[in-house]
């Protein structure tokens, strides 16, 4: 399970997240949804561990009870968390097999890696180049999150962080990697989505959705909560602040 | 005394030295007669070195770029010679140093890769070797020393014409005291698939090492030439010194590849020049890792029609080195074309500068010349400098010039953090692919050594 307790985080002088306290339970589907700006990547570039992100002191972030605010980011995931990133940037010169091949050194021999790349890349509709070009260098948005999937697939976390997955995809590519994940995530994996999509929400079908807004968790609740918010947006959703936020639970 | 390199430098070791001839240490024009004498040369080659020795007293060291004020002309030796001749088998050679070229890989490369081999050792080529089918194809591969006997005419015709003794001072110096080398004639339309190799290794302290190749590719052939070096880690300075000159002919391609990888106690100042004729093409693939101070700036002459010019440079400039290189089109002739691409790391407090100059001559119309000039920079202590210089007379020319400068960013090494990379691994993977683009163009036996040397330059310095 990853507890989140009391959490505060600021990137530079500014405070981005306050107070959040959320349990993502094993093998569920959460989401997580909001305006721009209200905190949803930096929740999870610090479930993460990005560099730059400092938690307060009493903040508290544990994943099946290891405290993970000392561990480095790939540390993290090599206690099986990953982050699928909304924008990743371009690495020129580094394909994903290559990246995979030192990811998975001890996993995997390069020969099955080539072999598994190439039946995931097919189920996936992306084309062999892809996984031999410099990784997400001038890649289509739908090209680099098949290639953010197809990671997420071959290097088996049981926890996964898809932030904005669907974001520059067209409706089939949606489709095709929401399959594509459910496929390949064993059951008892904790999944965390990020999105904005109703089309991908009604694919992943959440256990649970998580509202924040400026930072602060203002709304829990099941799928009808996100079906909810998409049809009359989020300007409503500040009067459940204090219904919601009251509730003990877990999202 | 911390060493540069020391702890990666796989090539610092040294066998006890063995000289069956030799001068004393500093150069006169009588250790230069010495040198002529021991080679038995014409009068021709001996009035040509007097004559570079007067260039290079009245010479002076260029006022720009890295610092040689510390490199001291009296204290070197500057000619040795430690076997009686060069032999063609291995085992021939005396085992100290056929222990050398094992330890550093050449027969194995041999073996696998190369149609021909020519090993250095200190002045003389000690070890040389061409697949027979290219010797009956023509293909002269052979020492300079011995082709300044054995051909002289040809190299009369070629010799200090495209390198002239008083290019600079370095040349001048060359030209008076050179000494081994390798001596390349492709005969008319033949092609050299395999590479041919010249491994250039100094085994002793304050030395100087003056090689000197001249490569002449006659229309419609075509040959790749590698060449590799390294030397013993010592408390004192050494020098190699070398001039290379190639011409290409009509419709001929060279390509010319070095993986310098010196211990970081050499002074490294090295004159290249081609000449390339109508359609030829000439590659220059230049990776700089070692040494303490490399001067180098290939350049390639587009006299003819058509001719194509091309760098590939790679540098690494770690603690206590400076590598200043860069790379040289001149277009004499229309619708040549030039391209280089520059990528260069610097850390521990390294410099790596990169000069480009270009320039196109008034009657050289539809000439078109792109470079691209990479730097990433790993730590704050480390610096690095681009110099373009373009100018053309021709009215039409197509010049670009792009320039970055780069860190290794947090950005992306969180990425890579996050499928389970160390920060090590990050940067190494980061390191490779920013210099991918030259290490893929050399031969497969050399890049692999070439990640793992940069890989091991990399250790510590991420993260």
């Amino acid at each position: 399970m990853l507890s989140i307790k009391n959490l505060t985080a600021a990137i530079g002088d500014k405070e981005i997240l306050h107070d959040i306290s959320l349990d993502f339970e094993p093998g569920k589907t959460s989401v997580v949804l909001g305006p721009n700006g209200s905190g949803k990547s930096t929740l999870s570039a610090t479930i993460m561990g990005r560099p730059d992100i400092i938690l307060s002191e009493d903040s508290e972030l544990t994943w099946n009870g290891v405290d993970l605010k000392p561990l480095s980011a790939d540390k993290r995931a090599k206690l099986g968390i990953f982050l699928s990133f909304q924008s990743p940037l371009p690495i020129p010169g580094v394909s994903v097999e290559e990246l995979l091949r030192v990811a998975l050194d001890e996993k995997m021999d390069p020969v099955a890696l080539h072999k598994e790349l190439r039946l995931l890349a097919e189920e996936i509709g992306l084309a062999e180049e892809f996984l031999t070009r410099s990784i997400h260098d001038g890649f289509s948005g739908g090209e680099r999150k098949k290639i953010e999937a197809i990671q997420a697939a071959l290097l088996a976390p049981s926890l996964a962080i898809f932030d904005e997955i669907d974001t520059g995809t067209d409706t089939d590519a949606v489709k095709r990697i929401a399959e594509f994940l459910h496929a390949h995530f064993p059951k008892d994996a904790t999944r965390i989505y990020i999105t904005h999509s109703p089309r991908l929400i009604e694919l992943i079908k959440p256990d649970s959705v998580i509202i924040l807004k400026d930072g602060k968790v203002v709304a829990k609740g099941g799928h009808d909560l996100a079906t909810k918010t998409i049809k009359e947006g989020f300007s409503n959703i500040h009067s459940q602040l204090t219904t919601h936020n009251s509730q003990q639970g877990t999202a | 005394m911390d060493f540069p390199d020391s702890d990666n430098y796989k090539y610092g070791f040294s066998v006890p030295e063995r000289t069956v001839k030799g001068t004393g240490r500093g150069l006169s024009a009588s250790i230069i007669r010495q040198i002529s004498e021991i080679k038995n040369e014409p009068e021709w080659m001996l009035d040509f070195r007097l004559k570079s020795y007067d260039l290079f007293k009245t010479s002076s060291q260029p006022k720009w770029g890295p610092d040689l004020s510390a490199l001291d002309y009296d204290s070197i030796t500057y000619y040795k010679k430690s076997t009686e001749q060069a032999v063609k088998s291995w085992d021939d050679l005396p085992p100290e140093i056929r222990e050398t070229y094992d330890r550093i890989g050449v027969p194995e490369a041999e073996r696998d890769f190369l149609a021909g081999v020519s090993a250095q050792y200190e002045s003389e080529v000690v070890y040389e070797s061409v697949q027979k089918e290219l010797t009956k194809q023509g293909v002269i591969f052979c020492d300079m020393d011995t082709a300044v006997k054995k051909y002289p005419d040809i190299v009369r015709e070629y010799f200090g014409t495209l390198v002239p003794p008083g290019d600079n001072f370095s040349s001048a110096l060359n030209s008076a005291a050179w000494s081994g080398g390798s001596f390349v004639h492709i005969p008319k339309g033949v092609k050299v698939t395999l590479p041919l190799q010249a491994y250039f290794r100094i085994n002793s302290e304050a030395f100087g090492q003056f090689e000197r190749t001249l490569i002449i590719a006659e229309e419609g052939s075509s040959v790749h030439y590698l060449e590799g070096c390294t030397a013993p880690i010592y408390r004192t300075d050494s020098l190699h010194s070398a001039v290379v000159e190639i011409f290409v002919k009509k419709g001929a391609r060279v390509r010319y590849t070095t993986v310098q990888n010196w211990s970081g106690n050499i002074y490294n100042l090295v004159t290249k020049r081609a000449k390339a004729e109508e359609d030829a093409v000439m590659e220059w693939v230049d990776c700089n890792l070692g040494s303490k101070v490399t001067m180098k700036y290939p350049a390639v002459i587009l006299a003819g029609r058509g001719a194509r010019g091309e760098m590939l440079s790679l540098s690494l400039a770690g603690k206590g080195q400076h590598q200043d290189t860069g790379a040289r089109m001149i277009h004499l002739a229309p619708d040549t074309h030039s391209r280089i691409v520059s990528k260069s790391i610097s850390k521990d407090g390294g410099r790596s500068s990169f000069r480009g100059d270009i320039r196109v001559a008034k009657y050289a119309t539809g000439c078109s010349s792109s470079s691209v000039c990479d730097a990433l920079i790993l730590d704050k202590d480390s610096r690095s400098d681009t110099y373009p210089s373009l100018s053309s007379h021709a009215s039409d020319a197509r010049l670009a010039h792009e320039a970055t400068v780069e860190k290794i960013g947090e950005e992306k090494l969180f990425y890579l953090a996050s499928r389970g990379l160390s920060s090590q691994e990050a940067g190494g993977l980061l390191v490779n692919g920013f210099i991918e683009p030259v290490v893929k163009e050399v031969p497969m036996e050399y890049s692999l050594e070439l990640n793992r040397l940069i890989n091991l330059e990399m250790e510590g310095s991420v993260g």
